[in-house]
Order: structure tokens, then sequence, then C-alpha cells
């Protein structure tokens, strides 16, 4: 009796300790003084979205570092090698700023860390061994689905409230340029002269599943790649579910 | 009998609240928070079953609401040490937590004012549980049961946002600023020192609980070690690797490259293999010189 009552109490008392107030602290303030001003306080943001938007993003930038890492590790000393170290140095200040957004907006980083890690080099030293258009068509891809990402992230906020998130939305806006940026230096350096046998298209398709979407790839990579686009597209869904884990 | 007598006295509480309060029609629409509790229920605690009502207003002072409920139960909380816990196990350990984050948000602030130094992690660590801790202390008699309630599996889910709030909490305020897997490994450890020296705290008999703070710094400084010795660790390790594939290279090119360099070692062998007293050495040079003849041989 007791035990049934002290639960019913307690479901309603569920909302009581989770409803505490907690503005951004004297540490956070520290980092980004920037947010304050624009009204961003822990308070009064939709945090379920910030901290999911915040997660994949950074989730999706280590990625995208690892994947640069492995590129360089097997094209370093090839002629590709400074295009690649410029967008993985622009990608790092990327990651950098993301780590900044986090710890100032208590924002808890996805528990896949340690696979990201693994799979992002394997991915990019991957494509790389398939020569330079590999490694080119791996940061088309990879850059096509980041951009899109953001696109959906930049709309969710603007929708909410364009003003109160007006920093927030500046800085990924900067970012999507930036990596649409990448996205035609891997044009630029022959990413579409990359093979369309099974192998590269296995290859190829992982950028994707990495990248956890797919627009605008049946322009690109035409005949057989539609094939796979529809199968990665499926799985797609769940990966972008796991980037926020 | 317990709960009932409790359920009067908090009743009277409240009515005595009500006569003070100016705006008597809020208190009586007051929403209940979960419909589901519903039924009636004559031996539970207080508050939400009261509130059952028909159709509050709900644009009415959430705030309100959420003050009154916050009042009536620190007025509660004075009847535990008499009456025993129910279900004031979460209200304490919220309240706990917005005061230790208080306590700690001034800390901040004289650390940031140059007022105070800034301390060591552990020591932080430290302090942060041992005050956390020292808010258990009124109504440590009772806390066993209370954590047994908060042990219930409909209470699992709040406990346990409770406890990774705070741990959460203490570690920003200690300055933790990772943003990978270290994130979870270290809430889950302070969130476990946390803990056992929760229980270690309900069987302490010695004066001011010296035996408990003990306890959290040799805790406190097995973490750290365990820190170091794992830094230590993938240092030597990579420093390992580092060495073989040094003498890997160096193996491999040594049999690239022409033996010339490898003739005069030759003659050495044979004197030192009488030189030496042990077998095993001398099975070792004879190792060596076998291989050094192999790699003579053109391939």
């Amino acid at each position: 009796m007791s035990c049934a009552g002290a639960a019913a109490a307690a479901c309603s008392l569920w909302r009581l300790p989770t409803g505490t107030r907690r503005p951004i602290s004297a540490y956070g303030r520290r980092i980004s003084i920037r947010f304050c001003s624009s009204g961003m306080t822990l308070d009064n943001i939709n945090r379920a979205a910030v901290d999911r938007i915040i997660r994949v993003d950074h989730a999706g930038e280590y990625g995208a570092n690892r994947i640069y890492a492995g590129q360089m590790a097997v094209l370093g000393r090839t002629s590709i090698g400074p295009v690649i170290q410029k967008m993985w140095d622009q990608e790092k200040h990327h990651l950098k700023k993301f780590s900044e957004l986090m710890v100032a907006l208590r924002v808890r980083p996805t528990v896949l860390m340690p696979f990201w890690n693994v799979v992002g080099f394997a991915l990019g030293a991957g494509t790389a061994l398939l020569g330079k258009e590999g490694a080119m068509a791996c940061t088309v891809a990879v850059e096509e689905s980041i951009a899109h990402h953001y696109n959906n992230q930049i709309r969710k906020l603007m929708e909410e409230d364009p003003e109160k998130y007006e920093e927030l939305l500046q800085v990924i806006k900067k970012f999507r340029d930036e990596e649409l940026e990448h996205h035609d230096i891997g044009l630029e350096h022959d990413a579409e002269l990359v093979g369309t046998d099974l192998y590269s298209l296995l290859v190829i398709g992982a950028p994707y599943l990495e990248g956890s979407s797919i627009c605008c790839s049946e322009e690109r990579y035409p005949g057989r790649m539609q094939r796979s686009n529809i199968f990665v597209r499926k799985i797609l869904k769940y990966v972008h579910f796991s980037l926020s884990v | 009998m317990v709960p009932r007598a409790f359920h009067a006295s908090a009743m009277q509480l409240k009515a005595s609240d009500a006569q003070k309060q100016q705006s008597p029609p809020s208190f009586s629409q007051q929403h209940s928070e979960t419909q589901g509790a519903g039924e009636p229920h004559p031996d539970s605690s207080h508050s939400p079953p009261r509130y059952t009502d028909q159709g509050g207003e709900e644009e009415e002072d959430h705030e309100s609401e959420e003050q009154l409920q916050h009042r009536i139960l620190t007025a509660a909380l004075e009847f535990v040490p008499a009456h025993g816990w129910t279900a004031e196990a979460i209200a304490e350990g919220a309240q706990c937590n917005t005061r230790l984050t208080h306590v700690l948000e001034e800390k901040q602030k004289l650390v940031q004012l140059g007022q105070a130094e800034k301390r060591k992690t552990d020591q932080f660590l430290r302090d942060a549980v041992e005050t956390r801790l020292r808010m258990l202390i009124p109504y440590i008699e009772h806390w066993p049961r209370a954590l047994s309630i908060l042990m219930l599996p409909h209470n699992i889910p709040s406990s346990l946002s409770l406890l990774t709030s705070m741990v959460d909490d203490m570690w920003h305020y200690a300055g933790d600023q990772s943003t990978d897997f270290n994130w979870y490994t270290r809430r889950a450890v302070l969130a476990g020192i946390y803990n056992t020296t929760e229980l270690v705290m309900m069987q302490d008999s010695s004066p001011d609980f010296e035996d408990t703070w003990r306890f959290l710094e040799n805790r406190i400084n097995d973490a750290m070690n365990m820190g170091h010795t794992a830094k230590q660790i993938k240092s030597t390790g990579e420093a390992l690797v580092q060495g073989l594939m040094g003498a890997a290279v160096t193996v491999s090119s040594a049999q690239l490259t022409s033996a010339l360099p490898l003739i005069p070692f030759l003659p050495c062998n044979p004197c030192s293999v009488s030189l030496t007293q042990k077998p095993y050495t001398g099975k070792l040079l004879i190792r060596l010189t076998v291989v050094q003849l192999q790699s003579l041989c053109p391939k």
C-alpha cells in the first residue's frame, strides 16, 4: 500500500527534480560569452533539439576529421596531399568549435565516439587506396551529406526562433559553406572519374552511410549507383539515429 | 498508521498554508501532474492525490504550483525524523542537488574573482562529494529506508536522473572539458565513488563521520591513480610499438642492403661462443651467425 502510494507520488514528483533551473554556469560563460549576449541560456532554449544538433554535428565533424586523417595516411606524400591537408585543417577548426559549444551548453558527446574513430579512419584510408579519385569521391559524398544535414538543422532552428538561436545559426551556416567548398574542391579534382564497378560502388556507398543522408546523388553517379542508393538510403535512417546516441 | 498520521499532519500544514495564501482558487485547482494518480490513495504520502480535481487551470501559475509543492515537501521533510520516509527521498535528492549546484556556483565565482585559489581536481571532487553527503546528516537515521525506496523499480528513472545530473554538475564545476568517451568514464567513476561512500556513511559511527571522509579520500586517490596508470600504459604501449617498428625497419633494411658490413661480425662469433659460459647465450649467438649467413645468400 505504502509502496503503491510512494510510487504514485514519485511519478508526480518526477517533474519536480528534473525541472531545476540551470543557467549557463560561470565556467561555461567564460568559454562562449557571445551566447549569453544573444539571449541563449540553458533555460530558454529547446534543450532537446539543441542537444541533438550539437551532438550530431560534433560526431559528424569528428568522423570527417578521422576520414581526412585516413586519407592523409595513404595519400599524404602525393600531389593531392596539400589539398587534403588544407581541408583537414578546416575540419579540425570545426571540431574545436563544436567541442567548445558542447562544453558551454553542457551537451553530452555521442557514446559511439570510439566507433567513429576507427570507422572514419578506415573509410578514409580505404577510399584513398582507390587512388586520388577515390579519395575525392569520398570527400564529395561526405561533404554533400554533411551540407544537407546542416541545411536541415538551419531550417529547424529558423522555424523555432531565428533571433534566439542567432549565434548558433551563424556558426552552422559558416560551416555549411565551408563544407560545400570542400565538396567543390573534391569535384574539381576528378571525383567523378571514379569507376562504377562493384568495388567502387560499395566503397563510395559507404561514405554516404557515414554522412547519414543522400541528396542529389543520382545526377553525380549514374547507372548502378541508383539502385545502391535506395538501399543505402534505408540504412541511413538508422545511422542518422545512431549519430545522436 | 504512520502514513495516515503523516497524511493528517500534512493536511494540517496545507490548511495553514491555505490561510496564509492570497489565492485559494489556484490552490484548489491545482492540476494533477499525472492523471494516472487519480485514484484515491488514503495511505499515500501527500500532495499529488489531493490535487486530483476537476479540470485544473493550466495557464495559471505552473510556477506557483511548483513552488507550492516545493514548500509542502520542505515542510514535510521536517516530519521525516519522526515518521520515516515515503516519497520524500526523491524530493530530498532534488533539493540537495539544487543546493549543491548553488554551493558549487558560489565557489566558482569566488575563484573567478580571485578570492580563492583554484583547487586541484581530486580535492575539488572530494569537497563536492563531502558537501553533498553532509546534507544527508539531518536524515541519517532513516536514510537507509529512503535509499531502498529510491531503488524501487518505479523510482529508478528519477533516482538515476538525479544521480547523473549531480555527477555531471560536479564534473562540470571541477573543470571537465572532455568531449569524447572520457566524458562517460569520468561520470561513471564518480557515480560509483559517491554511491559507495554513501553506503559507508550509513554504517559509520565515528565522530563527525571521519571514517567516511577517509574512505572517500582513498577512493578518489584510487580513481586518480587509475587514470595515471591508464595514461602510462598507453604511452608505454606507444613506445613499444615504435621500438618494434624501428627494429623491423632495421632488420628489413639490413637484409636489403649489401652484406659487407656484416662480414666483420662473423669471425667474432666463434670467439664469443668460446668465451661465454652460459649455453643459452651461446645458442643465441649461433643463431645470430646463422641469420647473418642466410642474409648473405642471394634471394
